[in-house]
C-alpha cells in the first residue's frame, strides 16, 4: 500500500524540544498551528453571527411582509432568509474544514510527541508509568488532545454572536435585552450544574458496563479453553447476571438522565416564558413590534447555542489538559541508559572511546572488538588498536591483541582481555566462542545476559575485553551486542522488514535457513512479503521463535546473547538449528542460555550457574561426567 | 470525486461470516416485535411531549394577532398562563418519555449483547482451534461498541426527533394545511446530496476506523515491545512506522472530510429554503385570506422548529449504517453452522483408533496421508518428528476437534466427531499451553467443566496437582478473584489451575501438545508432579518436543511428511537404527550418567 503524504510532520529536533509540562505542551502545539486556528476563527465568527441573524430576518418577514400584507417586503425578507441559509451553509463548511484540520493538527502532533517520548523512554517507561495509562495516552487521549482546538472556532463565533445579539437586543429594548443577557448565562450555568451531578451518577454505570465488557472480551480470549473443557452454560449464566446488573443500573440511571432532558425543556422554557411575557407587554404598549416579539422568541432559542458552546469549550479544555498532562508524564520519564553527554563525539563524528565493529583499514569486521577511529583512520583513546590482517599493533598505545585474545601492554588484568565479564555472577565469556549458560533457575542465566548486554537497568561493572561498558553511550553497546530475551516481541508488517531492512533477500533466506525457518516461509502465502499480524499472532510459538532467531542473526552484531533461543522447537529442529548457528557464527561471540543437551553438546564452553553465581565452566561432556548438579539439571527429564 | 484505492480494501481479516442485510432487517423487526409494548409506550409519551412543545409557536402566533389586531391584555395574560401550563406538562411528559426510552434502549441492548455472547460461546471447536479468536475479539469490542452507541444514545434521540417531526407536521397541518405544502422544499433539496453522502460515508468511515485501529495496534505493539525495540536498535524505524500509520489515518480523515464538505452546505441551504419558502407561501396565503396572520406566523415558526430534529435524524443516519454493519457482523457469528451432528451413539469402550486417515486444510494439499494408529488404553504414546510433519494435526484429530478428510477416528467404535461435546470432553481432552485464567474467582475457574462440584471436590482436584497449598494461602481461598485486573497468578499457577480443571473433567485420554506448551523439562518440578498426577491412569498421547518425553513413553511414533515413519518402543526404535535412533544418540550421546539407560556414543548427528 502506498503511503500517503503526511502533512502534520514534526522534525526530530522539534520533537525533542516538546515541553514535558501539560499546559506548556498545549501552547507548544497551538504555536505550531496558529494559522489554522486563525482561519477557523475567521470562518466561525461570521458563521454564528449569520445564524444569529436568522430570527431577525424571520421577524422582519413578519413585520415588513405578513402583517402589513406587503408582497414586496415578504419577497425581500424571504429571499434574505434563503440567502442566509446559503451563507450559513458555505461558512459552516469552511468552519468545519478548519475545525477538522485543527483537530488533526493537534491530535496528530500530540501523538507524534507521545510516540517519540515513549520510544525515548524505552523500557524504563513500563516501570515508571502504568501500562494502562500509556495505552490511554496513545488511544483515547489521541482524540482528546485535538478537542479544544476543534471547538476553538465555534467558541470564538459564540462569543461574537453573543455580542451581536446583545447589541441588537439592547438597541431594541433595554429591559428585554437585559433579561436575555443576564438570564442566558444564569440558565446555562444551572444546566451545567445538573449535567455535572448526572455525570457522577453515570460513572457508576460506566464501571458496571466496563466489567461486563471485560467479561465478554475475557471469554472470547479464553474461548478455546472454554470450548475445550466445557462450562459454556456456567459462563453464560455469569454473563447474563452481569448483563442484568448493567441493565438494572442503566434503568436506575434512566430516571436521572431523563431528569436532565426534562431540565433542558423546563429551564429554557421558563426563560422563553419570561421573555415572551415581558415582550408581549412591551408589544401591547407599542414599544416593540409584533415581528420584534417573534425575533425575541427566536433569540431565546438561539442564545442557548453559543452558551452551550461556551460550556463545551470549558469541558473540552479540561479534558485536553488532562490528556496533555498524561503525555507530559511520558515525556518526563528518563531512559535507563541515557546518552551520556560527554561520550559520543558529535563534533568529530567518530565513535566514542575506542570501540568499533569494523577494521577501518581493511574495511571489514574483526573478531567482535576493535578500536579505531574509522573517520580518521587512526587509533583513538589510547586503547587497543591491532591490525588484524597482519596481526600486529597499529600505533603505539595498543594494549591487547583481539585476534589472538591476549593482552599486549600491561594495562589490563590478565584474563580480562578477550572476555566478557559479569562481576555480579562471576561469569566470563570468551570472545569469539559459542558459549552456553546453564542454570537450575533459568531466570538467573537470563539476567547474566541482560547485564552483559546492558539491557538491565543500573550499573553492574560489566567489562568487555577489560573495558568497563557502564559509561559507554548506549548506542555503542547496542551496535555490538544484542540481547534477545526469553519472550521477544514480533511486530506487524512485511516479514522482510521485520527480519531486517535494506538487506538482499539472499541474506534473509540464509538467516532463515540457519534458524531452520524455511517451512515457516513456505507456509506464508506471500513469502517474505507476507504481512505479519499484530505481535506475530498468526505464528505459532515455535515459528515465532525461529523468526526471532533469524532476526537476531541478521543484526550481524559481534556479540549475540540469546535467552532460550530454541525452547519452543522440537528436538529435530533444535539439532539442525544448533549445527547451523554454530557454523554461521564461527569466530563471533554467541552466548545462549539453555538446558538442552543438543545445544550444550555443541557449545565450545558451558558455564554452570548455581544460585546466580558461575561456579563451573567446561565442556558438556566433561561436566556431565564430573558434575552431579549439572547432570541433574540437564538430564532432569529422565530422573522422573 | 474519485475514491482512494484503500477504500475498497477489506480492512479486517475475516474468518467468521457476516449476516446479510435481510437477516439484519429480520432481526431488527423481531426486536421491535418483541419490545412492541414498551416501544409503543415510548412513542406515545414522546408524541404527547412533542405536541405540548408546539404550544409555544401557537401562543406566539396568537400573541401576534393580539398585538396587531385585538389588543386584549386579559387574553394576553391567559395565553401566557397557558404557555406556562404547557411548559410544565411538557416537562413532565419529557421526563416520562425519555425515561421510558432509556429503559427500552438498555433492555434492547442487553438482549442483543446476550444473544451475541451466547452464539459466540457456541462457536464450533474446530473453527476456534484453526482460526483463532482475533476476528471474534474485534467484533466483541468494536462492533458491540458501535451498536451500543446507537442503541443507548441514538435510539432515544431518534425517537424524540422522529416524534417531534411528526408532531410538528400534524400540528402544522391542523393549523393551516395549505401552508404546509411549502415544507416539501427541504426533502426535495436534500434527497440527492443525502443519498450520495450516505453511499460514500459508510465505506469512508469504515476505512477511517480501520486506519485508527491499525494506528492503535502499532502504538500498542510499540508500548509492549519497548525492550525488544531498544535491543534491536529499531526505535527510529518504529517511529517511521508510526508516522506511516498516522499518515494513513490522515488520508482517511481527509477523505471523510471531503465527503462531509460536499454534503453539509446542502443541509443549511435546505433549512434556509424551508423557512423562506414557508414564510413566502404562508404570507401569500394570508394575503389571499386563505389563512389568518397568526396561522401564517405559527407555520413559519413550525418550519424553523423542524430544523433541529431533521438535523438530528440526518446526523444519525450514518451512525445507523455503521451500527447496522456492526450488527450484521454480530449476527454473522450465530450463522456459523455446528461442526458436528451427534449421532446419539455412545462409545462402547475407551479404545481410540485412527483408521486410514488423511487430512487437508486446503483441498488437494493433504498434510496427513493414510495414517493408521491404534491406542492401547492406559498407554503413553509420544509423537515426535520435525516441524510440519503433521504431529499437531494428528493430535487434533485424536482429540475429536476436527473430522478427518478421509478415514475414521473412533472411540469405542464411534467416530469422535459423532459425539456431542459433553460426551467428547469426558472421553478425550486436548491440552495446550493456552491456560487462560478467566475473570472471576478461583472456584469459577475450576468449576467450568463440572458446575456442580463442591469446594471439597475442588480442593481434591487442586491437591492432585499440588496446588491446594497456594490456593489455601490466598486471602479468600477459592473465593479469591483472579484473572485480568484481579489477583495475579504466575504462569505455573495458571497452568496448575488448567490441570486441576482437567482432573475435574476426567477424560480417559489426554492429548498433550508440547508444541505450544510450557510443559518442558525446565518447568518447575512441582508442575511436573502436577502433570504426572493428571496423566496417571489415563491414556496419554504426547506430541513431544523433548526427547525425554519420548524416552519415558511406552511407545514412540515418529512422523515425517504426514506419515508415520516409525512406531515402537524406545528400545525397538533404537535397535532399528532409524532417524529416531540417530537423534537420540545426538541428544544423549554425551550423557553417560544415565546409568542403565546409557547407550554407546554414536556419530554426531547432522541433518
Amino acid at each position: 500500500m502506498r503511503t500517503p503524504p503526511f502533512r502534520y510532520a514534526v522534525s526530530a529536533a522539534d520533537l525533542d524540544a516538546a515541553p514535558a509540562d501539560g499546559d506548556r505542551l498545549l501552547m507548544w502545539l497551538a504555536r505550531r498551528q496558529w494559522r489554522t486556528i486563525v482561519g477557523g476563527i475567521l470562518m466561525g465568527t461570521p458563521w454564528m453571527v449569520a445564524i444569529a441573524m436568522q430570527p431577525a430576518a424571520i421577524g422582519k418577514a413578519i413585520d415588513a411582509g405578513i402583517v402589513p400584507r406587503d408582497r414586496g417586503g415578504l419577497l425581500l425578507w424571504s429571499a434574505v432568509i434563503a440567502g442566509l441559509g446559503v451563507v450559513i451553509g458555505v461558512l459552516a463548511t469552511a468552519r468545519h474544514f478548519f475545525a477538522v484540520r485543527n483537530w488533526l493538527h493537534a491530535s496528530f502532533r500530540a501523538n507524534l510527541v507521545a510516540d517519540h517520548g515513549i520510544r525515548r523512554a524505552g523500557p524504563a517507561l513500563t516501570r515508571e508509568v502504568p501500562a494502562g495509562e500509556v495505552l490511554t495516552s496513545i488511544t483515547t487521549d489521541f482524540g482528546r488532545m485535538g478537542q479544544v482546538f476543534d471547538v476553538s472556532a465555534r467558541f470564538s463565533g459564540a462569543l461574537a454572536a453573543f455580542v451581536v445579539v446583545a447589541t441588537i437586543l439592547l438597541r431594541t429594548s433595554v429591559t428585554l435585552g437585559l433579561v436575555l443577557l443576564l438570564g442566558g448565562p444564569l440558565l446555562m450555568s444551572s444546566l451545567a450544574l445538573v449535567v455535572r451531578a448526572l455525570g457522577r451518577r453515570q460513572e457508576a454505570q460506566r464501571a458496571e458496563f466496563g466489567a461486563l465488557a471485560a467479561l465478554g472480551t475475557d471469554t472470547v480470549a479464553g474461548l478455546r479453553v472454554l470450548r475445550g473443557i466445557g462450562g459454556e452454560e456456567e459462563f453464560l449464566r455469569r454473563y447474563a447476571a452481569q448483563s442484568a446488573r448493567v441493565r438494572a443500573s442503566g434503568v436506575r440511571l434512566a430516571g436521572v438522565q431523563a431528569l436532565l432532558e426534562a431540565a433542558q425543556v423546563l429551564l429554557p422554557g421558563v426563560f422563553v416564558l419570561v421573555v415572551v411575557g415581558v415582550g408581549a407587554r412591551l408589544a401591547l404598549a407599542g414599544e416593540i413590534s409584533a415581528g420584534q416579539l417573534v425575533a425575541f422568541f427566536g433569540y431565546t432559542a438561539f442564545l442557548t447555542t453559543p452558551l452551550r458552546t461556551a460550556v463545551e469549550f470549558v469541558e473540552k479544555l479540561t479534558a485536553t489538559r488532562v490528556a496533555s498532562r498524561r503525555i507530559a508524564r511520558i515525556l518526563a520519564v528518563s531512559p535507563d541508559h541515557p546518552e551520556s553527554p560527554d561520550s559520543p563525539d558529535p563534533v568529530n563524528n567518530r565513535p566514542f572511546g575506542g570501540l568499533c565493529t569494523a577494521d577501518p583499514v581493511n574495511n571489514r569486521p574483526i573478531g567482535g572488538l576493535c578500536t579505531a577511529d574509522p573517520v580518521n583512520n587512526r587509533p583513538i583513546g589510547g586503547l587497543c588498536t591491532a591490525d588484524p590482517v597482519n596481526n600486529r599493533p597499529i600505533g603505539g598505545l595498543c594494549t591487547a591483541d583481539p585476534v589472538n585474545n591476549r593482552p599486549i601492554g600491561g594495562l589490563w588484568t590478565a584474563g580480562a582481555a578477550g572476555e566478557l565479564v559479569d562481576p555480579v555472577s562471576g561469569t566470563r565469556i570468551v570472545i569469539g566462542s559459542f558459549t552456553a549458560l546453564v542454570s537450575a533457575r533459568p531466570e538467573d542465566a537470563a539476567e547474566v545476559l541482560e547485564r552483559l548486554g546492558r539491557t538491565a537497568p543500573g550499573r553492574h561493572g560489566v567489562t568487555w575485553s577489560g573495558m568497563p561498558i557502564d559509561d559507554w553511550p548506549i548506542g555503542e553497546v547496542r551496535s555490538r551486542a544484542l540481547v534477545s530475551p526469553a519472550h521477544p516481541d514480533v511486530f506487524s508488517g512485511p516479514l522482510r522488514t521485520e527480519l531486517a531492512t535494506g538487506r538482499p533477500d539472499d541474506e534473509l533466506l540464509d538467516a532463515l535457513h540457519v534458524a531452520n525457518a524455511e517451512d515457516v516461509l513456505d507456509a506464508l502465502p506471500e513469502g517474505l512479503s507476507t504481512h505479519l499480524e499484530e505481535r506475530g499472532r498468526s505464528l505459532s510459538g515455535g515459528q515465532r521463535q525461529r523468526i526471532v532467531l533469524a532476526r537476531a542473526l541478521l543484526t550481524q552484531r559481534p556479540i549475540l546473547l540469546l535467552v532460550e533461543p530454541t525452547s519452543a522447537v522440537d528436538a529435530h529442529t533444535e539439532a539442525r538449528i544448533v549445527t547451523r548457528l554454530k557454523e554461521a557464527r564461527a569466530g563471533q561471540t554467541t552466548v545462549v542460555t539453555t538446558a538442552s543437551p543438543l545445544v550444550l553438546e555443541a557449545a565450545d564452553e558451558v558455564v554452570l550457574l548455581q544460585d546466580g553465581r558461575a561456579t563451573t565452566r567446561g565442556t558438556h561432556a566433561d561436566l556431565v561426567r564430573e558434575h552431579t548438579a549439572y547432570r541433574e539439571i540437564v538430564t532432569r527429564g529422565e530422573a522422573t | 470525486m474519485k475514491a482512494p484505492a484503500a477504500l475498497t480494501e477489506d480492512h479486517t481479516r475475516r474468518q467468521l461470516p457476516v449476516a446479510s442485510l435481510a437477516t439484519v432487517r429480520g432481526h431488527t423487526a423481531a426486536l421491535i416485535r418483541h419490545h412492541r409494548r414498551p416501544l409503543a409506550g415510548v412513542l406515545g409519551w414522546h408524541a404527547l411531549a412533542a405536541l405540548t412543545a408546539l404550544a409555544a409557536p401557537w401562543v406566539i402566533g396568537q400573541l401576534v394577532e393580539e398585538v396587531t389586531h385585538a389588543r386584549r391584555p386579559d387574553r394576553v395574560t391567559h395565553l401566557l398562563v397557558l404557555l406556562g401550563v404547557a411548559l410544565l406538562v411538557q416537562t413532565v411528559l419529557t421526563w416520562l418519555a425519555r425515561r421510558a426510552a432509556f429503559v427500552l434502549a438498555e433492555t434492547v441492548f442487553a438482549r442483543v449483547r446476550e444473544e451475541f455472547v451466547a452464539s459466540a460461546v457456541r462457536l464450533p471447536l474446530s473453527l476456534l482451534e484453526r482460526a483463532g479468536t482475533g476476528d471474534l475479539v474485534a467484533r466483541t469490542t468494536g462492533d458491540v461498541e458501535a451498536l451500543a452507541f446507537v442503541v443507548r444514545t441514538g435510539l432515544p434521540q431518534l425517537l424524540v426527533a422522529g416524534t417531534t417531526i411528526v408532531a410538528i407536521l400534524v400540528t402544522a397541518l391542523w393549523t393551516a394545511p395549505a401552508a404546509v405544502l411549502a415544507f416539501v422544499v427541504a426533502p426535495v433539496i436534500l434527497a440527492v446530496p443525502l443519498r450520495v453522502y450516505l453511499r460514500r460515508a459508510l465505506p469512508g468511515y469504515r476505512w477511517e476506523r480501520a486506519t485508527y485501529a491499525a494506528l492503535a495496534g502499532v502504538a500498542a505493539e510499540t508500548g509492549h515491545g519497548l525492550g525488544t525495540l531498544d535491543a534491536l536498535g529499531r526505535m527510529p524505524a518504529r517511529g517511521a512506522a508510526y508516522r506511516e500509520a498516522l499518515a494513513r489515518a490522515e488520508a482517511a480523515e481527509h477523505w471523510t472530510l471531503r465527503i462531509r464538505m460536499r454534503f453539509f452546505p446542502w443541509c443549511d441551504v435546505a433549512f434556509g429554503a424551508l423557512v423562506a419558502a414557508t414564510a413566502l407561501w404562508a404570507g401569500w396565503l394570508s394575503f389571499e385570506g386563505v389563512i389568518g396572520v397568526g396561522a401564517a406566523v405559527a407555520v413559519t415558526l413550525y418550519a424553523q422548529q423542524l430544523i433541529d430534529p431533521i438535523g438530528e435524524v440526518v446526523g444519525w443516519l450514518d451512525e445507523i449504517q455503521v451500527a447496522a454493519t456492526g450488527y450484521a457482523r454480530l449476527l454473522g457469528v450465530g450463522e456459523v453452522p455446528p461442526d458436528r451432528e451427534p449421532s446419539g451413539l455412545l462409545p462402547a469402550g475407551d479404545d481410540l483408533e485412527v483408521a486410514d486417515v488423511s487430512y487437508a486444510y486446503r483441498a488437494g494439499h493433504d498434510v496427513l496421508h493414510s495414517v493408521s494408529l491404534a491406542l492401547r488404553p492406559g498407554e503413553r504414546l509420544a509423537i515426535v518428528g520435525p516441524s510440519g510433519a503433521g504431529k499437531t494435526t494428528l493430535g487434533r484429530l485424536l482429540a475429536g476437534i476436527d473430522a478427518p478428510s478421509r478415514g475414521r477416528v473412533t472411540c469405542g467404535g464411534v467416530p469422535l466427531v459423532d459425539l456431542d461435546l459433553p460426551t467428547l470432553r469426558g472421553e478425550v481432552a486436548l491440552v495446550t499451553q493456552e491456560h487462560h485464567v478467566f475473570v472471576g474467582t478461583v472456584a469459577d475457574n475450576l468449576r467450568l467443566p463440572r458446575p456442580s462440584a463442591g469446594d471439597a471436590e475442588l480442593y481434591a482436584a487442586l491437591s492432585a496437582v499440588d496446588a491446594d497449598g497456594w490456593v489455601r494461602a490466598l486471602s479468600e481461598g477459592l473465593a479469591t478473584r483472579v484473572g485480568s485486573g484481579a489477583h495475579p497468578l504466575s504462569e505455573a499457577q495458571a497452568q496448575q489451575l488448567a490441570l486441576a480443571r482437567l482432573v475435574l473433567a476426567d477424560p480417559h485420554t489426554l492429548v498433550l501438545d508440547e508444541a505450544t506448551s510450557l510443559l518442558d523439562p525446565r518447568a518447575a518440578r512441582h508442575l511436573e508432579r502436577s502433570l504426572a498426577a493428571v496423566v496417571a491412569g489415563r491414556t496419554v498421547v504426547a506430541i513431544a518436543h523433548r526427547l525425554h518425553t519420548a524416552h519415558d513413553a511406552d511407545r514412540v511414533c515418529v512422523m515425517a511428511d504426514g506419515r508415520i515413519e516409525e512406531l515402537g518402543t524406545h528400545a525397538e526404535l533404537i535397535a532399528a537404527g532409524g532417524s529416531y535412533a540417530a537423534l537420540w544418540r545426538s541428544w544423549h550421546g554425551a550423557s553417560p550418567a544415565a546409568g542403565s539407560r546409557r547407550l554407546p556414543s554414536g556419530p554426531r548427528h547432522t541433518e
